[in-house]
């Protein structure tokens, strides 16, 4: 769907919901791919997308539930994101030894303050592995120097 | 059925285990790594590692730049700047009426004690504070809006320290933080009203078994765009009990003159209302007060430490 044919209405909820959240998006995306180029290329895709879409956010999901569901399913599309280039201390010194999904599951539970059912609906893995997940992102959250 | 051994549940738990959530069953099966002395040092390492993470994601945000691009995507450039005008205009009256709320709940405390009214917003005569029915208020507006109500959001002492050291006032910077063991810190707020400033510090409490009702309005839309009829979504959340300390500093006693209650070497004064109990106690020209459902004696304990 082009710009031009976006409703009024489909415009202000683009423009008053999904975008009052777009930090939100920033702030995961930024705790996965680890630099801010990264991040901001993926919620510039996410956000492109809706803008395109239109799209509710899911039944039953909360808006920012689908915009996250949507930079993870960006991010799954990347190549590795390096730790190393980070330029954010605490995040190379916090997520350097995590891998993708330790640092999604990490910070959608102790950032967002998400239950594993959300996390479960967010990054679509069975709450099982979440747990995994949880508990070797918190050892290492627990036994870092940051 | 989890395949995690115990040191793998108990990192998988650590938060419920700060925030006093943890079930009987998982207490049980944990009890022996609980009772570690090594463990409980994990558990405030992973409570400050929590806030030092939460601070460092938060600290990130979208420029204006970046925002505007986000914006275009569904608007041309040009309509933005007319749009953003008005939403600042929007949010300078919101402030100016939430400043006139907060006049008019002191004024109204004013009356209610039978002092004189002051008849503009702009007194010239001074405004005497009266911090029992400011922090009632204060507290049941910290109840309903949390989120919004809080200055600084963080569960970090050494954050919120660091929060208060920013103020230039040397009555907030070095104001004594209180530390109430199993209570959650939920942040800070520096709340000025004129004649006093104070520094707030919020705790909340899981309430084990009972639960608050959310209520979400949900707006969706069909494949033209169009808005459909609104529908509402219902979460259950726990419920919390909260906890706020206040503190400042006053040349005068503000509060009602009675014999303190004394616990050991620490004497405080109690107070009731309808909604919350209150102690205060005070050192010098430093006044802090508890609010909250606890009892008096309960609040004399945590601070006193015994």
């Amino acid at each position: 769907m082009s710009k031009s044919m976006l409703s009024e209405s489909g415009v202000e909820y683009y423009l008053g919901t999904l975008c009052e959240k777009s930090d939100d998006g920033f702030q995961f995306a930024y705790s996965c791919a680890l630099t801010r180029e990264k991040a901001l290329e993926v919620v510039f895709e996410a956000y492109q997308a809706f803008s395109a879409e239109l799209p509710t956010p899911g039944e039953g999901d909360s808006e920012l539930v689908g915009i996250l569901k949507k930079i993870w399913q960006i991010i799954q599309t990347k190549d590795e994101f390096k730790a190393d280039k980070s330029e954010n201390k605490v995040f190379s010194l916090l997520f350097a030894s995590l891998s993708l999904n330790e640092r999604a599951v990490l910070s959608l539970t102790d950032f967002f303050g998400f239950q594993p059912e959300v996390v479960e609906q967010v990054l679509s893995l069975p709450i099982s592995e979440i747990e995994a997940l949880l508990s070797k992102s918190r050892h290492s959250l627990v036994n870092s120097k940051f | 059925m989890s395949n995690l051994d115990k040191e793998q549940t108990f990192y998988a738990n650590i938060d419920k285990i700060v925030n006093g959530e943890i079930s009987a069953h998982l207490k049980g099966s944990l009890d022996e790594l609980l009772k570690d002395p090594s463990y409980a040092d994990k558990v405030e390492v992973y409570r400050k590692a929590r806030g030092k993470l939460q601070n460092a994601v938060e600290g990130q945000f979208l420029n204006e730049d970046e925002t505007l691009k986000i914006r275009g995507f569904a608007q041309d450039m040009s309509d933005i700047s007319s749009k953003e005008s008005d939403e600042i205009d929007r949010v300078g009256t919101e402030n100016k009426i939430k400043r006139f709320i907060r006049g008019a709940v002191l004024y109204g405390a004013l009356l209610f004690l039978g002092y004189k009214i002051v008849a503009s917003f702009i007194p010239e005569e001074v405004v005497k504070f009266n911090p029992l029915e400011s922090f009632t208020y204060e507290t049941v507006e910290l109840e309903d809006a949390m989120e919004e109500r809080i200055d600084f959001k963080s569960n970090s002492f050494e954050d919120v320290r660091e929060f208060f050291n920013n103020f230039p006032n040397p009555n907030i910077k070095n104001v004594q933080l209180f530390e109430p063991k199993g209570w959650t810190l939920e942040g800070a707020s520096v709340i000025d009203y004129d004649v006093a400033v104070i520094a707030a510090t919020t705790f909340t409490k899981i309430i084990k078994g009972q639960t608050d009702t959310v209520v979400e309005e949900v707006e969706e839309y069909d494949e033209n765009g169009e808005l459909l009829a609104p529908k509402t979504i219902e979460t259950q959340v726990p419920s919390k009990d909260i906890l706020v300390h206040y503190s400042f500093f006053s040349e005068e006693n503000r509060f009602p003159q009675f014999d303190p209650t004394v616990v050991g070497s620490f004497s405080y004064y109690p107070f009731a209302s309808d909604k919350y109990n209150m102690i205060m106690w005070n050192k010098d020209k430093i006044y802090n007060v508890l609010v909250g459902r606890l009892t008096p004696q309960d609040m004399a304990a945590y601070v006193s430490g015994n």
